[in-house]
């Protein structure tokens, strides 16, 4: 495959920050997803509601990593994103000191806001008086303030943007990033996803709707995606931050070059406001649509990083979609079984990991994965890493809303 | 500074992060690098803090932390 048709469009990763309960950092995350150990834990913010563990990135303390004059102001979600942005710039040795930053766009996706900020405040003015309701509640728990706060923090002057596409946000943002690039309105883009909504309120909806797992006698074991034990996904927080370039921009200055994003695909179920159709066709539109773009068709597909949230519907439905489209070929893991379900940061999270799949011919296995669900026809990587040459990888991610994105990934 | 002004300088470091070593009675919510905001949120802290309740007005950001002292000892500090 891989001869590029000519009216592909690479984007290249020059940069990655990612923050989530696998570590802070990169390196970190890799070698924890790598790991095959899953970092769900019993979580003290959630002690007495029905379900009382979570993936929280561990140690995460913004007022240390931020200071306390900057971390005060910002939810928990924007602090995350900051870091993970941070992260992502210095790896691509860009410095936003003497960048022309009109050039410099942000594209961040974000589901459900500040939600840490909205509970305890709601709960000050009910409880007392509006005197006792912070004047920064409001620009606290805004969900573009995530672009917005980044933008400021390393003076991106061109468009900032937030998606919000449910669990395909961070995915979608990455697609749209890429246009930005296509379109010459930027020539470097920070993109990605971050969410951070372990508040008591926003994990009570989740469980109430039947969403997470209810696991609570083992957690570690709660997400199995593809599992025929699953019963739901842990939530999760963290934040992916990619750096894109166009390849000639990066080749230019030296740049190293994580993997290129090469194909974008989006679609709508349509269907239902959280079921996915059933029959997948929406995640097909999506992947199809991410192939046709990156010139690529399924067979050349080595490796998946799956959307495989430990739903029972979610894992089902995408697998056979993704059996339809590429076969029983590539390799498919889903890393959530190590970090949970970052909701619209796993999708970038996700891409981040992707391209160090491809970058290092390295598969992580699937957290928890020991009985594979006989409804699942793939070839998932379960138990250690699976080193292979990997050339083209893809991305998934479904949303609540019936939201699709795939991206396709290909080694640099 | 006085002890009042002690108090408030301890809050302003703890709660709002500013360098304590910038804090001094002549130093404004401006050199400390205090918006309209920050402000709206020290006059919470205080009102919780030490119980006095401070129009939302009071403080500007060229107010001095010595001239805040005097306006929440002048509507009866406990401290």
């Amino acid at each position: 495959m891989t001869g590029s048709s000519p009216a592909r469009f690479d984007a290249a990763i020059t940069g990655l920050g990612l923050v989530s309960a696998a570590g802070i950092g990169t390196d970190a995350t890799w070698e924890r997803v790598c790991s095959g150990v899953s970092a769900a834990a019993r979580d003290p913010a959630l002690a007495g509601l029905p379900v009382d563990f979570s993936c929280r990135v561990p140690d995460f303390d913004g007022s240390k990593l931020l200071g306390r004059a900057m971390a005060w102001r910002l939810d928990r979600f924007v602090q995350l994103a900051i870091v993970a942005a941070r992260q992502a710039i210095a790896d691509a040795r860009l410095d936003p000191g003497t960048w022309d930053g009109a050039r410099v766009g942000v594209v961040i996706g974000n589901s459900l806001g500040g939600t840490e900020t909205w509970e305890r405040q709601h709960r000050f003015f009910v409880e007392g008086v509006p005197e006792d309701v912070s004047p920064l509640m409001i620009p606290m728990g805004m969900a573009n303030m995530v672009a917005g706060c980044v933008a400021i923090d390393c003076r991106a002057l061109g468009p900032s943007l937030v998606t919000a596409t449910a669990c395909a946000s961070g995915s979608t943002a990455v697609g749209l990033a890429r246009d930005l690039l296509r379109s010459d309105t930027c020539d470097v883009v920070i993109a990605g996803g971050a969410e951070s909504a372990l508040s008591a309120g926003a994990i009570t909806g989740l469980q109430r709707m039947g969403a997470l797992s209810a696991r609570r006698e083992d957690p570690a074991a709660a997400s199995r995606p593809f599992d025929v034990a699953r019963d739901g996904f842990v939530a999760g927080e963290g934040a992916g931050i990619l750096v894109l370039e166009r390849p000639a921009d990066a080749r230019a200055r030296g740049a190293d070059v994580h993997a290129l994003v090469s194909g974008f695909g989006a679609s709508s179920d349509a269907y239902h406001a959280t079921a996915p159709d059933p029959a997948g066709a929406g995640i097909e539109r999506a992947v199809r649509a991410a192939l046709r773009d990156a010139g690529v068709v399924g067979d050349d597909v080595d490796h998946v990083n799956a959307h495989g949230t430990s739903t029972p519907l979610n894992d089902v439905t995408e697998a056979k979609a993704l059996r339809r489209t590429l076969g029983e070929r590539p390799l498919v893991t889903s890393t959530k079984g190590v970090t949970g379900h970052a909701l619209a940061a796993a999708g970038s999270i996700e891409a981040g990991l992707t391209a160090l799949a491809l970058r290092h011919g390295v598969v992580p296995p699937t957290a928890n994965l020991t009985d594979l669900d006989p409804a699942v026809d793939l070839t998932v990587v379960v138990g250690k890493a699976t080193s292979a040459p990997l050339e083209v990888a893809l991305s998934t991610s479904l949303g609540f809303g019936g939201h699709n994105a795939a991206l396709v990934l290909v080694a640099a | 500074m006085n002890t009042l002004e002690g108090t408030l300088a301890d809050l302003l470091v703890s709660r709002l992060g500013v360098v304590a070593e910038d804090v001094t009675p002549d130093s404004t919510y401006e050199q400390l690098m205090l918006d309209s905001l920050g402000l709206i949120e020290f006059l919470l802290i205080i009102r919780k803090e030490i119980g006095v309740s401070l129009d939302d007005d009071a403080l500007q950001i060229r107010t001095t932390l010595a001239e805040t002292a005097r306006l929440v000892e002048a509507k009866g500090s406990r401290v």
